[in-house]
């Protein structure tokens, strides 16, 4: 009986993969994989909200990630969130997460790993101050040429504080954007 | 000497702020009933093309009823290309749209408009094998094009996938954004 069940969600599984696979590539990338793209191949993400931001703006650059643990610095040039800053190249540090695909029984549908990204970054002046904190999650969609594709979305979460303002809130807002080189 | 430093620093915050961030997004503070009447008055829905990285025929987000006192919602997905995948099938959803204004704790305003939160569940298949997914994200209104109002949502998509003798096969996060048509 459990030899049969096994078999149906073996079958089940093998509809799915086809369409599944058309859509995502299904990597299962490591840590050190991450690293090798983002850093040494120097791909960064343009997130320019389905076109309606500068694309010139908003570049999500990787400086640095520990491929045991995923925690990255980096940077972001020009960011067009609110609330609005100069155009800078701002520091970020975050992680990135790689979530499996392994059942609670032990058994891969062979999506692919999952990858979530949170990172934050803080500007401070004299009285002033800015924070924020994004949380979104990262796509792989295969190679053209030597150049990963990909897509990340997700929401920032962003205040400003001033002496005598308090804080003002900012959030949430959309950020999405594509993985290029 | 109190007041001196209060007029410095509201007049640095208007100068830090305003200018370029009204080239970015309009400012909307929409009410719910705003809101109902554009997603489901007008019929705008969202295209999930994830920043053209999925057809644009498909993942799209229709909206039949919103709550014009809190924002609760239900609508349809058009043929859902998260993973896992399913058939091109319209599935239910339901969620809500949570309004956050940009008041600061002592009652000023950013004057950048609201921001809008939104979040939505479905569940698909039958007891053998089935997907839950569940969304959430955030909405900008980015301005009236003719009649239509041109915005974007990006987010995170949680979903797993049920199945007898396989277990919970997980599928997140998964990124899920795209943009507001008519």
């Amino acid at each position: 009986m459990l030899k049969r069940s096994c078999l149906a969600a073996g079958l089940f599984l093998a509809v799915l993969t086809q369409p599944v696979s058309a859509q995502v590539a299904g990597y299962h990338f490591t840590y050190a994989d991450l690293q090798k793209i983002f850093v040494q191949n120097n791909q960064y993400f343009v997130l320019d909200d389905e076109g309606f931001i500068d694309p010139t703006l908003n570049h999500l650059h990787f400086t640095s990630i520990d491929t045991t643990t995923g925690a990255f610095t980096g940077s972001l040039w020009a960011p067009t969130l609110l609330p609005p800053i100069p155009q800078q190249t701002v520091p970020v540090s975050g992680t990135i997460t790689i979530y499996s695909d392994i059942s609670d029984l032990g058994l891969s549908a062979g999506f692919g790993n999952s990858y979530a990204i949170s990172f934050s970054w803080t500007l401070n002046g004299i009285c002033q101050g800015q924070q924020a904190f994004y949380d979104g999650a990262i796509v792989f969609r295969g190679y053209q040429g030597a150049k990963m594709r990909g897509n990340l979305a997700g929401t920032i979460t962003s205040y400003y504080s001033a002496c005598g303002i308090g804080i003002l809130p900012y959030s949430p807002q959309p950020v999405s954007g594509i993985l290029t080189k | 000497m109190l007041k001196r430093s209060w007029l410095a620093v509201i007049l640095g915050f208007l100068v830090f702020l305003p200018a370029s961030a009204r080239a970015d997004t309009t400012g909307y503070t929409f009410t719910y009933a705003d809101l109902q009447k554009i997603f489901v008055q007008n019929q705008q829905y969202f295209v999930l093309d994830d920043d053209g990285a999925n057809d644009a025929s498909l993942n799209h987000l229709h909206f039949t009823s919103v709550d014009a006192t809190d924002g609760v919602f239900t609508g349809a997905l058009w043929a859902p290309v998260v993973v896992p995948a399913v058939a091109p099938v319209t599935v239910p959803v339901f969620g809500k749209l949570t309004i956050h204004t940009d008041l600061g704790i002592f009652g000023l305003s950013s004057d950048h408009g609201y921001y809008y939160e939104i979040t939505f569940f479905w569940a698909h298949g039958d007891a053998c094998e089935g997907q839950q997914a569940s969304y959430k994200g955030a909405i900008t209104f980015r301005g009236y094009q003719g009649g239509v109002m041109r915005g974007n949502v990006a987010g995170v998509i949680r979903s797993t996938l049920g199945t007898c003798g396989g277990g919970d096969l997980p599928s997140s996060p998964q990124p899920f954004a795209g943009k507001l048509t008519k």
